[in-house]
């Protein structure tokens, strides 16, 4: 530490006398140089990847459920395993999960001689603290409006019992549910974790070195990681919030990953010094209507809304072409194996009946968004251009990630008429429970008993063609609420500098980005 | 009567020996016509056409399109409308309230403008960008604020010139035999004092109308300004930040403008104080 | 010295006086300050018991004077979104704002110095129009876009330097690192200073060549270079001297604008994003201390010109 602090002065005192023309610090910019050869270029065994804002210095691995946070406790936490799209498994921390005939109790076997980064035995233990904090603090676990109970059988047994047998069992226990160290977080009645103060004890494949407001967040790999330390000794994750000075600071390989927005692909499509990836997150982006504002109450008035607008100029806005976005109408991705439009209300366009909906109705209302997403901002600007048309004037609300979490998913709050997002959930339709299920975190703000009796229901079925007709019938009751308008699901592309290997091992995945972070190369 | 006609003199001297000062009242002129008569072009600055967004200039679109297709060039001139609106109606704000302040603290002195001369001492020395932004977040986003915000803080310049003018004008005999012979001190300011400082005022005016654009324009790069989908030159460059590997002339044309208009505000400025204070010409000829 | 003693004495009241305006500006703001306390699972009664233990109940002027003594100790109390200290974030950001501001500030005061003087002395002279025409063009320049257009010229197009930030991670020791990334924002704030700064010189030259004792060292013979240099420069420089404690509040203000531009870790991107975010301590907390040095500001450039000039000390 008190290295640092005597560089930070000598570059003020440098700075300074350079310009009272003394120039006495040559020795100083000499030693500097040796280590500065590549000049501003990324350090050569650090992987710098760029993301589109700040975490906070709050970290809640139980709550996170904004992208950087979540990808924040993807390097610092693991799950027991993953699930990849595809539906390989990719086993961390457990090495088997069996279940037993009735399809109640599952078992879990974890791996011999697990550690915490700070050297203490993982055991069963945590695990069980990990899913009892969960169940405490929210109901996403829940199956058949019970708790899922865990058990401890041995140091490394666990067991799972179900009140019913559940198809998505296996998918609800890993997606985004990182196993919590015990001997740090009991007693201490919160699991905010201080990333300016508290040491950050995981299991992941790295740890967090440093953070620093606005600026980035610096990991080191962790040599306790379950799966073999990795094989990149730091990760960074540099905020930048300017997408266009992010893409500039990618062409000068100032940083080695990012994602890119489709405008900027082809300044990197065809350059041999960058790989680019294209693939799904099953990312549906929407527009929500906000179910507790006053102005919204009417669902004549809604319909009106979702009249005024058209699916295909907004996406275009935003993705520029149908081969980074594709039209959907239901809460499910594109991409998943329930889709269907059978029934669904589709909101096509018509502005006629959209005036004569909205004609007693407000006519102002302020949209909510993230600023920094180029993305929202053209939807928002497309959807105020829309709905000028009908006569409505829509306010653009555009606000910080941080901002906007907490105004989107504070279900009382009436600041705003209208959110736009996007999310991204599981493989297996359950996942979407959270979404509109108003026992659960219930992030768009649903109050409808029949769409929470038809998920859990759903998510209790076992036979596949009874649970796609309870998705289908889903989607038709969602799609009629008039609260969420789905627009479509995009692509991602990523860019890599050509320095960065392994991409293949590590798979791209939702969210994260990279799946096993610790499979990737640096040349 | 006769001085009167020097210092119109002086003036058209200035504007005839000074090349910059013509190019600035043509430019000015322009641009208030072309700002007044856009509105009867037929094309609606936004209109969006998704899928042209991002082109490059062409017959069509002089200056390309936007992120939403919608064409770039009229946006500017749209948008100048909005900074030269911003910009009169703040500085009417400002001298309205300038000249109330100035007047009072000059006419009833002592306690009174003690008190009204801490407060412009306080608000001047406040950096405008702090005030402006933290009153600016108890106001509703808007065209309407932002003048008024604008104007609430740049009025002080105003206030202390007028002051002195009303110090100096209170020493002349005419006013101060209408005081003795007891007429009220408000007709006395209106039509005694208010003349005098009224040249004041105007070359204040012009200086103040390029600072409010100069503000403006900043508060909307900063993204705290006008609200979409209108756009000031300010915002146009904000967006235009975004593009401007891709399309480094959509930060030309909005850059430029304001230059030339602030520009030629200041300019207007210096020529009218010659009309002000016609020593200034004269001393400058000596030499 | 009694002057000064005088001047410290006026300069409370005006402070107390700017506290308070910004403790009622934060009162007037639309928000609860007992947000930036709890957290989002508290229940009522918590939230209820932190307001009474955080003394949000009592009458504002007794709310007043607590706030006052937290501010003198440093504490500016947590931003409402990321709940972090804001004394702590100050002290990392106000660093990083000054080690562009200072060397930016003097650079832009020297050669206002020299630009001034030499268009003052040769009035209505080719050298005089053109510094003045610059800097009339400088003054109608937005410093944002000036920002920019180096930064497309020096940062995408030569790639000269790096376009954002103070450091490259992981090199926050390196010197010629922050070398390069300090060289455009410097460029553009230096910039930015001069013009205003020019004239200033430029006018009070003009004035003082006009006075009597020009006159008399002319016709005594001396030389245009012996008078500017001799007695004009220095009965110009010494009004300067008290700009320079008038600038004291640019420290931390000065740069917000270009900091937000090539994302200098300083006081301005965080003003910005926590206006932005509505975030009213954050906001706050910068107006008071912007404030407060305002003030102290004033205070440093009367008491510098009374130290400089002697004549101000027997006139009070």
């Amino acid at each position: 530490m008190k290295k640092k602090v005597i560089s930070a002065l000598l570059c003020a005192a440098m700075a300074v006398s350079m310009l009272a023309g003394c120039g006495g610090s040559k020795s100083d910019s000499k030693k500097a140089d040796k280590s500065a050869t590549e000049s501003t270029k990324a350090a050569s065994d650090t992987f710098t990847f760029a993301i589109g804002g700040d975490t906070g210095n709050t970290l809640n691995p139980i709550t996170a459920d904004d992208r950087w946070g979540l990808m924040t406790c993807h390097m610092v936490y693991s799950p027991a395993y993953y699930i990849y799209q595809d539906g390989t498994m990719d086993w961390i921390l457990a090495e088997s999960m069996d279940a037993s005939e009735d399809g109640k109790v599952y078992t879990m076997k974890l791996k011999e001689g697990l550690k915490w980064s700070d050297g203490e035995p993982l055991t069963a233990d945590d695990i069980v603290f990990t899913f009892n904090s969960i169940n405490d603090m929210k109901q996403n676990l829940y199956v058949g409006g019970e708790p899922i109970k865990v058990e401890k059988v041995d140091d490394t047994t666990v067991t799972f019992t179900l009140a019913e047998p559940s198809a998505s069992v296996v998918e609800l226990l890993s997606a985004e549910t990182f196993i919590l160290p015990k001997h740090i977080f009991e007693g201490k009645g919160s699991f905010d974790v201080n990333m300016l103060e508290d040491q950050v004890v995981g299991s992941g494949p790295y740890m967090l070195e440093e953070y620093k407001t606005g600026e980035h967040l610096k990991f080191v790999k962790n040599p306790n990681y379950a799966n073999g330390e990795a094989n990149i000794d730091t990760i960074v994750y540099r905020i930048i919030e300017n997408s266009d000075t992010a893409s500039l600071a990618l062409q000068k390989q100032e940083v080695d990953a990012l994602s890119v927005t489709v405008d900027q692909v082809d300044t990197f499509e065809g350059d041999d010094n960058f790989t680019v990836s294209k693939y799904s997150e099953g990312r549906v982006s929407y527009l929500r209507l906000n179910s507790v504002a006053p102005s919204m109450k009417d669902k004549d008035y809604r319909e009106g809304i979702f009249r005024a607008l058209n699916r295909d100029e907004i996406m275009t806005a935003a993705f520029t072409s149908e081969d980074y976005y594709k039209l959907g109408y239901t809460f499910l991705p594109y991409s998943s194996s329930y889709y269907t439009e059978d029934g669904v209300e589709k909101w096509d366009q018509d502005v006629d009946k959209a005036k004569k909906l909205t004609a007693d109705g407000a006519k102002s209302l302020k949209l909510c968004y993230v600023e920094e997403s180029t993305e929202q901002k053209n939807e928002a600007l497309t959807i105020q251009a829309e709905l000028k048309a009908v006569g409505i004037d829509v306010e653009l609300c555009g606000v910080n990630q941080a901002a906007y979490m907490s105004a989107a998913y504070d279900l009382e709050c009436t600041d705003y008429d209208m959110f736009l997002g996007a999310y991204v959930m599981g493989i297996d339709p359950d996942t979407f429970a959270p979404l509109f299920d108003s026992t659960k975190d219930n992030m768009m703000n649903f109050h409808n008993a029949d769409i929470d009796a038809k998920f859990s229901e759903a998510a209790t079925t076992l036979d596949d063609s009874k649970r796609k007709e309870l998705y289908s019938e889903l989607q038709v009751l969602v799609s009629e609420e008039a609260l969420q308008y789905p627009m479509g699901t995009s692509m991602k592309t990523v860019v890599t500098t050509a320095r960065v290997g392994g991409l293949d091992d590590a798979q791209f995945v939702p969210i994260y980005t990279f799946g096993d972070v610790s499979k990737l190369t640096l040349k | 009567m006769k001085k009167k006609n020097r210092r119109l003199e002086n003036v058209k001297y200035e504007f005839k020996h000074n090349k910059l000062a013509i190019f600035a009242a043509i430019y000015l002129i322009a641009i208030i016509l072309v700002s007044i008569f856009v509105v009867f072009s037929s094309v609606d600055p936004d209109a969006l056409d998704v899928a042209h967004k991002l082109q490059s200039p062409s017959s069509a679109h002089w200056f390309g399109t936007d992120e939403l297709g919608r064409d770039y060039f009229i946006r500017v001139l749209y948008g100048g409308r909005v900074s030269l609106v911003v910009g009169v109606l703040a500085m009417l704000t400002s001298i309205i309230i300038g000249v109330t302040v100035g007047m009072v603290a000059g006419y009833f002195g002592g306690i009174v403008d003690n008190i009204l001369m801490r407060i412009v001492d306080v608000f001047s020395s406040i950096p405008w960008i702090i005030m402006v932004t933290v009153v600016g977040l108890l106001f509703k986003k808007g065209l309407a604020s932002i003048i008024i915000v604008i104007g609430l803080f740049s009025w002080m310049e105003i206030a202390r010139l007028v002051r002195s003018e009303v110090l100096s004008a209170k020493e002349r005999e005419y006013v101060q035999y209408a005081d003795f012979i007891g007429i009220p001190s408000g007709k006395v300011i209106m039509s005694h004092v208010f003349p005098t400082v009224f040249p004041t005022i105007i070359t204040a005016a012009t200086a103040q109308i390029a600072s409010a654009i100069m503000v403006e324009s900043s508060l909307s790069f900063l993204g705290l300004g006008v609200a979409a989908p209108m756009s000031s030159w300010g915002s146009l460059l904000q967006s235009s930040q975004q593009y401007l590997q891709k399309a480094p002339y959509m930060a030309v044309l909005p850059g430029i403008l304001i230059i030339l208009t602030v520009y030629s505000f200041n300019k207007l400025g210096d020529v009218l104080r010659v009309f002000v204070e016609p020593r200034i010409t004269a001393g400058d000829k000596d030499e | 010295m009694k002057y000064i003693v005088k001047r410290i004495l006026q300069a409370i009241p005006l402070l107390l006086i700017i506290t308070f305006i910004c403790f009622m500006l934060i009162n007037l703001a639309p928000y609860d300050a007992i947000d930036s306390i709890t957290t989002p699972d508290m229940t009522k009664q918590e939230i209820e018991a932190k307001r009474e233990a955080y003394g949000l109940n009592d009458p504002v002027i007794v709310q007043y004077g607590r706030w006052l003594g937290n501010i003198c100790r440093g504490e500016f109390g947590y931003s409402l979104r990321s709940r972090t200290s804001i004394s702590y974030d100050l002290k990392s950001r106000i660093p990083s704002t000054i080690k562009l501001v200072l060397p930016s500030y003097l650079t832009a005061f020297l050669l206002a110095i020299v630009l001034g003087l030499v268009a003052g002395s040769h009035k209505n002279q080719w050298q005089d129009k053109l510094i003045d025409g610059i800097c009339s063009i400088g003054i109608a320049t937005p410093t944002f876009w000036f920002a920019m257009i180096i930064m497309f010229f020096f940062g995408y197009k030569l790639e000269l330097f790096p376009l954002m930030g103070m450091h490259t991670i992981g090199k926050e020791d390196s010197i010629l690192d922050f070398l390069q990334h300090f060289i455009m924002p410097y460029v553009v704030l230096t910039v930015g200073f001069i013009p205003d700064l020019t004239r200033y010189v430029r006018g009070s030259t003009i004035g003082q060549l006009k006075e009597d004792y020009v006159i008399v060292q002319k016709s005594f013979g001396a030389s245009k270079a012996e008078i500017l240099f001799r007695h004009v420069s220095k009965n110009v420089l010494l009004p300067l001297i008290t700009k320079l404690g008038m600038a004291l509040p640019m420290l931390v203000t000065g740069a917000v604008i270009t900091e937000t531009i090539f994302s200098w870790p300083g006081i301005g991107p965080y003003f910005v994003s926590a206006v932005q975010a509505m975030d009213y301590p954050i906001v706050m907390s910068i107006l008071v201390l912007s404030g407060t040095l305002v003030i102290l500001g004033n205070l440093l450039s009367d008491i510098l010109y009374c130290v400089t000039d002697p004549r101000i000390k027997s006139m009070k």
